[in-house]
């Protein structure tokens, strides 16, 4: 039936269109109107009786083959189709013809995208540095005003990013505990020098371990939660909300999210320590033949309490970093899904990575000290 | 016309059991094919979740719902698809996907079910959206770089592409100034007579209901109170209704009704 949609009568110029004109029978219908042999100049009768059903889909191919001819100086006239068609037709016509081309896109080329990209990146950082400015004087607006410091928000960071951290925090320091013991134990047994594993054990945890994959792990837990949430608060407009009523996002959310992590990171830095050790102490009992007792007599008198707090000390920092760099992307979102995504997924990446830097610029400013 | 007279969507004995609380009790409603019904109510009268359940969102309790002669509650996948692709729907906030231009939104549809050439695709969408009178050169910005009575357009664009049969328009002129909703409401109007739609307006928009509806549903204490045209609904003794139309924005209406 649909093979018949066009009938075309070279001798009268006269088309005939019938059947389903439709969405469903488009490309059928546009190959057909495209193979008709249309004569290159006069006026071409198209008859639309015989149509049972026509949408947009089907007049706009009428109207557009239309448009088409008479630029090639072929008139087709459209004749005998039902009102409500003629009135579709009308409107598709009108439409068409105001029509103007699609506003071109830029494509940059690939150095103007690199330039653009490193100002695009620049800016972000300097805006990050006005944010942090920011949040710097509402902190001493704040300080000075207790009624504005906010215990309950700041508890509420603290139990989920800090107490129900702890058995995913433990798990992990446990187990890189005693993958540490079992690397450094193998060297260790064919030196005979079994006890020193102590020393090891104790400095790498203490010093590197626990704190780095700590803040990693908060990183990637927090820091992105962070970041989704004041992200989706921006798209809401909660963030315009508060502003409006005299509440600084600073003081309500950002500050005490930092605060929370602050304070919490370095007691899960501590928690993180004793799985670490006790993993260790448990590989070291089973693979090195340490007893419990040994190893715990051992313990105090070669690891200083300086390493302790070496490694508790960087807690804070990473922190400040693993917070801020959450609450900055999760406020500079723009209002789509998409940058929801890709502000998260930037948050973390760079959240670990300033987290390694400032950790070797700490390890140099230690060796420099001697520490 | 017996296609006149057929119901395109057919609701009865209609239970809906949300958040704790029946939201709908016993509900009947039959939409005609071809007309243009309004859904109206109270805040909270269950409007919205009316439509999405029609629009198979949220399952009911109890009840039926059967759309192009489908039964909508145990219907297999493929009917489905093939319900969804004979539907189209503005949604109150008009989700628009925020990721994509509006090009690309509005081709959306073409581009999952249509299977046309690339240029077709873009001509036909650029059509829809020339139709629900955007300007071409908000075809290549994003949702959010639109205005809010841009974004509604948008939306219709969409709700339009596949030249659907029924079309759903939660709140189409909430938020929209009086002169851009009358230019919706004459939109409607000339998409629908053009292309013979069945179109549901949920509103509130006394205005668009005078205009635009063929018949008006009114919900309240979970059941369609009413449906019938305008002039006979705020006739209508019901408290409800009575308090609904012959509120303090009363003057408004009755203008209106003296015009016609």
């Amino acid at each position: 039936m649909t093979a018949q949609a066009i009938v075309y009568d070279q001798e009268t110029q006269q088309l005939i269109c019938q059947g389903d004109w439709d969405l469903a029978h488009f490309s059928h219908l546009k190959h057909l109107l495209a193979n008709i042999p249309w004569p290159s100049t006069g006026k071409v009768m198209v008859d639309g009786s015989a149509i049972k059903k026509m949408d947009s889909a089907g007049a706009w191919l009428l109207v557009s083959k239309q448009i088409n001819l008479k630029e090639r100086g072929v008139d087709i006239q459209l004749q005998n189709f039902s009102e409500n068609q003629q009135t579709l037709l009308n409107i598709i016509q009108t439409k068409l013809k105001d029509k103007t081309d699609l506003p071109n896109i830029q494509i940059l080329s690939s150095l103007a995208a690199l330039g653009q990209n490193t100002l695009q990146r620049l800016n972000q950082f300097y805006t990050y540095l006005g944010f942090v400015g920011g949040l710097y004087i509402e902190t001493l607006r704040i300080i000075r005003n207790p009624v504005r410091w906010r215990v309950e928000s700041i508890a509420t960071v603290i139990y989920r990013n800090g107490y129900q951290a702890l058995p995913i925090i433990a798990l992990l320091s446990f187990m890189i505990g005693v993958v540490i013991t079992y690397q450094l134990g193998l060297q260790l047994r064919s030196y005979g020098a079994n006890i020193y594993i102590i020393d090891l054990l104790g400095l790498s945890i203490f010093r590197e371990f626990s704190p780095l994959l700590t803040a990693i792990m908060v990183a990637g837990r927090t820091g992105s939660s962070f970041t989704a949430q004041l992200g989706m608060m921006t798209i809401n407009q909660e963030i315009d909300a508060l502003d409006t009523m005299g509440v600084t996002p600073g003081e309500l959310l950002i500050l005490p999210r930092m605060i929370g992590l602050v304070i919490s990171l370095p007691l899960l830095t501590m928690w993180a320590d004793v799985f670490g050790v006790v993993g260790g102490m448990v590989m070291a009992n089973n693979m090195l033949g340490i007893t419990w007792h040994d190893f715990l007599a051992r313990f105090p008198n070669v690891i200083p309490l300086r390493s302790f707090i070496i490694g508790i000390g960087k807690a804070p920092v990473f922190a400040l970093i693993i917070a801020s760099i959450g609450c900055f992307h999760g406020m500079s979102v723009e209002r789509n899904a998409d940058s929801v995504g890709r502000n998260t997924t930037r948050s973390v990446v760079l959240a670990i990575f300033f987290i390694i830097v400032v950790d070797a610029i700490f390890s140099i400013i230690f060796s420099e000290l001697k520490l | 016309m017996t296609l006149q007279t057929d119901s395109i969507v057919e609701i009865k004995k209609l239970d809906t059991y949300l958040g704790g609380a029946y939201v709908h009790k016993n509900l009947d409603l039959s939409i005609k094919r071809g007309e243009i019904l309004g859904i109206v109510g109270g805040s909270g009268s269950g409007k919205t979740t009316l439509m999405y359940e029609i629009l198979g969102l949220i399952k009911p309790a109890v009840g039926t719902i059967r759309v192009f002669d489908y039964e909508l509650t145990s219907a297999l996948p493929d009917d489905l698809l093939a319900i969804q692709k004979r539907w189209g729907v503005l949604f109150q906030q008009n989700a628009l996907f925020s990721s994509l231009t509006l090009l690309e939104n509005v081709s959306f549809p073409l581009l999952e079910h249509a299977k046309l050439d690339v240029n077709s695709t873009r001509e036909l969408a650029l059509l829809k959206i020339l139709m629900a009178g955007l300007p071409i050169e908000a075809a290549v910005k994003y949702p959010a770089e639109l205005s809010g009575g841009m974004q509604k357009r948008a939306g219709f664009a969409r709700a339009i592409v596949l030249d659907p049969e029924l079309i759903f328009l939660d709140e189409p002129t909430a938020g929209l100034d009086p002169y851009t909703a009358a230019g919706f409401d004459e939109m409607i109007l000339n998409i629908q007579r053009s292309m013979g739609l069945t179109i549901v307006i949920i509103t509130h928009d006394l205005d668009s209901l005078w205009r635009v509806t063929n018949r008006v549903a009114f919900l309240g204490e979970g059941k369609v109170l009413c449906v019938d045209t305008m002039e006979n609904l705020i006739k209508n003794p019901h408290p409800l209704i009575r308090h609904f139309f012959l509120g303090p924005r009363r003057r408004n209406i009755q203008d209106k009704h003296d015009e016609r």
